[in-house]
This record gives C-alpha cells, structure tokens and sequence, in this order.
C-alpha cells in the first residue's frame, strides 16, 4: 500500500568509507531496519575490506595463490564480481587490487588520498579476472600470487541489494538503502516513488546535508548508482588519479563522462553499468540504450544525454 | 700401528717434506722446500693435521648447510601457516547451507563430480535478491557456460543458488532494467516533499 510521503523514517550514518542513508515507509520499523542495516555493514565490510587484516578477502590476497576456504557471503560476493566481468567484458575487473595500490590507493581512502610522496613503483595491469578460481562445492578461492581482488566495485551494491531485500522480509513495508550513492528500494514504495536527487560534481570531502542535486527523479523499484571519477580522485606525482581503473593498463580511466547514473533492475546492475559506461567512454551511450538501462551522463562541461527512457534534465526539456 | 715417524714414500709428497738430517735416503734439500705461495714448514704430523683440518673444515660446512636449512623451513613454514590458520578459522561458517551452482544449460546442480578447483559462477539471471514473493527480473544479459582453471576463455555464468537465510540472496547479477524507467520528479513548489535521499559519486558523507 502506497505511504504518505511524509511518513517517511530517515537515519543516515557513516558506514564503508562513506555513508549510509535508510528510508523506511513506516517510521517505527526504523529502529529494527537499521539494526538489519548495520548487521549487513558489518559483515560485508569483514568479508570484503580490502584493508582489514582480519578480512576474509585479506586472507585471500595473501594466501600466495593457495585456495582459501571462504564464507558463503564471500563467495556471494565473489560470484557478484566475476559475473559483472563477464557481463562487462572485463571492463569492471575484480581483480585491479594491485594496480589500485600501485597508485597509492593501498589503504582506507580517507588515509591514502592524504599522502603525497612518490609513487615508486609503475603501473600495473590488472590480475585478470578469469584466473580467479572460486569452487562453490567446496566454498574455496585460490587467488594466483601475483593478483589481488578488490571488491569495492560490486560489494557495497551488493550490500545495498541484501539489506534492502532483508529489511523487507524483516519488518515489512517500503525501504531505501542507500550506500553512498549506490541506492536499492525494496517493498511498496511511497506514494508517487522515492525521490532521488541525482548529483554529478560531488568530490570526496562532500557532506550528504551539502549536495545540491542537479536533477530529481522518482523511482519505484530496482536499483540506481551514479559512477564519476570525481569522488575517489587524489593526487600523486603531479597526476591526477581516481579509483576507476582501466584493466589492461592498471591506470586510471580516461572518459568523456563525469558522471553516469544507471537505473537497473538491481543495485549491482546499476553499479556495474554505470562503472563500465566511464570505462567505455563514446561507445557508453548505445551500449546502455542497447540494454535498455534508463541512465544520464554527464559530460566535463555539464551537458548531459539520457537514455532508456531516463527522463530529460528541466532544463533541456 | 705406527709409533715412530716415517717419512712418506710418495715422492709428490716429498717435495713439503723436510728433512733434517744427513743419511735421510729421501734427502733432497738441507734447507726448507717451499711451494708457490710462499714457504712452509712441515713436520711429522703434518698430513693428520690437514686431515683433521679438512675434517673440522667439513664439519663446520656441513653444521652451516643444516643452519641454512632450518632457517628454510622456518621461513616456508611461516608463510604456509597464515594459509593453514585462515583455513582453519573460515571453516565455522560453512555450517550454513552452502552455495550449489550448476553449469549453465543443466538444470539442477549435480554432486559428487567436478571436485577439481573449478572457477564455476553462475549465469545471468535474475535480480541479487531472489526471494520467492519478489518478482523475478526481466530477461537475463548473456549467460555463459562455466569456467574452470582449464578453460579460463569461457565466462563465468550463473544459476539459481538454494539459500535458507534472508540475509543470502542468490549472486546473480543482470544488466536488466527496472520494471519502471525514472519519472521525473514534480516541481518542488506542488507539496512540501522530503529532501531526497542522493546518487553520486561515493563520497565521505557526514
């Protein structure tokens, strides 16, 4: 049953280097939704941190190429990164761990932007996604020596999908959960949909009270992720580098886009198109219509196109 | 057994030997023989005590190859043992029901075969979250076969993963759009809305 929009319970706090926003459509059910919330948080970020020496996917970076036994969340989450490879041809690749901490991302972004001596090692290619070895019978992964996973890609959406679907079978009613940009709604939503603001030039040290959105929109269902090499950027050696990165080169990609936002059928579809639409550049436009994702991109100078039925900016109506 | 010095028979020898006396039938010089590297005194007891040297010279050779050879072990035992502990500790949760996957183009996972370590994903096909009461998702964006370490050329594909918990939801993501495209949102001057919740890039929040 469609909520008054006004009904609405909200509780935003800091979680995975970012942020984390709930919505609920039935205000009391806030207190338990979030507790689901932050349960999931939790587990995701002690399977997939990258930076935690007590992650199940440190374990796995370190393990010398020897298989590691893992959780089923892991394995989830895992499943999730390798899919989206294939789905994007390699362009989102699980497996730019290394490269990432060739450029200085080798800790918690909000350390590693800080630093600014040099970088003392080249660029390295990704590990390459197909060598990753998961068994799910015998729940296992064997990484090879030389490659290092990096789940930041799919994991938080990930983790947006399994929270919004929980808190839904949990407590009932509509739900948002939004994970720094990376949004899943779950349940009836409030009359006339969520209202989403869709913000294109939002650095690092934004605060979520301070983001003018450049346009509003209302969803209902399925999931909606914005991907800019504007947010995770930082500066080494004179060169301007962000954390999407171009597999065959283990450099930061080059793009005609500032920002993309997809609309998907899930969250992790909306985060993975939109992170290989800034890798795909020109060609990004009729890949999505070709899929038929409703997605905006931006441009450097602030224009925009939409696609897939994505509506139109006020301005250029 | 020898109680008394004997000069050595080899005349190789001799040319380190030092005589001292007159009548030695193996007398070649009165005065020290010397070698290229400069001169040297030989006595009796000289080859036992370049035997027990190369001896000791062994010896000590060999107590430093089994020093080298512990610090080996040591330090392969110190990299396989995080491998082993790690093992050891991420064995609690698979008590929950594991994840079955099943090549794509078969129906039902099937136990009991393909033991070796296999990189086998699943297909394409449906939203994260696949709860019996949700709707399933449109169309599914290219599957693919399964992957192993022996065919790392195919893609990685999905199927349906059984799973007990609320909290798993079967990994299988799509490119597949919404049910419903964006709408655009109402102009703000219509009603009083809620400030929205917003998409962008990731950021620190706060």
């Amino acid at each position: 049953m469609p909520t008054a929009a006004m009904t609405i319970g909200a509780r935003t706090f800091p979680a995975l280097g970012t942020f984390a926003t709930l919505l609920v459509t039935q205000p009391d059910t806030l207190g338990p939704a979030h507790d689901l919330l932050a349960a999931e948080l939790a587990a995701m970020d002690m399977a997939c941190s990258r930076f935690r020496p007590d992650s199940e996917l440190w374990r796995v970076n370190h393990a010398r190429g020897h298989p590691v036994p893992v959780s089923p969340l892991f394995a989830d989450a895992l499943t999730v990164a390798l899919a989206a490879a294939a789905l994007t041809d390699g362009d989102v690749d699980p497996t730019c761990g290394r490269s990432l901490a060739r450029l200085g991302y080798d800790r918690d972004f909000a350390l590693a932007r800080r630093r600014s001596g040099r970088l003392r090692r080249r660029p390295v290619p990704a590990g390459g996604w197909r060598r990753i070895e998961l068994n799910l019978d015998r729940q296992e992964v064997t990484v090879p020596a030389d490659a290092m996973l990096d789940l930041g890609a799919t994991a938080k959406a990930l983790a947006a999908d399994r929270a919004a679907a929980a808190i839904e079978t949990a407590v009932g009613g509509g739900v948002l959960v939004n994970l720094g940009g990376d949004i899943r709604v779950a349940g009836d939503p409030p009359e006339g949909g969520w209202l989403v603001g869709i913000a294109d030039d939002v650095g690092f040290d934004a605060s979520t009270a301070s983001i003018e959105p450049q346009q509003m929109v209302l969803i209902h269902d399925g999931g909606l992720a914005t991907s800019s090499p504007l947010g995770r950027a930082w500066r080494r050696d004179g060169m301007d580098l962000h954390h999407i990165i171009v597999p065959a080169t283990g450099r930061p990609a080059v793009s005609c886009w500032r920002t993309v936002s997809v609309a998907a059928a899930s969250c992790v579809g909306a985060n993975v198109a939109s992170t290989a639409a800034i890798l795909r550049g020109g060609q990004a436009p009729r890949w999505l219509g070709g899929l038929r994702l409703p997605a905006r991109l931006v441009r450097h100078d602030g224009s925009t196109i939409t696609v897939g039925g994505w509506p139109a900016d006020a301005e250029a109506e | 057994m020898h109680n008394r010095y004997e000069p050595p028979t080899d005349p190789a020898a001799r040319v380190f030997h030092r005589t001292l006396g007159t009548g030695d039938p193996y007398h070649d010089s009165p005065t020290i023989t010397t070698r290229a590297t400069g001169p040297i005194v030989e006595f009796p007891g000289e080859a036992r005590a370049t035997g027990l040297r190369r001896l000791s010279k062994l010896t000590w050779r060999a107590t430093q190859l089994s020093a080298v050879t512990v610090v080996g072990f040591a330090t392969l035992f110190a990299r396989t043992a995080p491998t082993q502990a790690a093992s050891q500790v991420s064995t609690a949760p698979t008590t929950e029901p594991s994840v079955s996957a099943s090549p794509a183009g078969s129906p039902t996972a099937s136990a009991g075969h393909r033991r070796h370590r296999t990189a086998r994903t699943t297909t394409p096909g449906g939203q994260p979250s696949a709860r019996p009461d949700q709707p399933a998702t449109a169309s599914s964006a290219g599957s693919s076969s399964s992957s192993s370490s022996s065919s790392p050329s195919q893609a990685p594909s999905s199927s349906a993963p059984s799973s007990a918990s609320p909290h798993s939801s079967s990994p299988t993501p799509t490119l597949a759009p919404p049910s419903s495209a964006p709408a655009p949102a109402p102009p703000p001057s219509t009603a009083p809305a809620p400030r929205p919740t917003v998409s962008s890039t990731s950021h620190a929040g706060g």
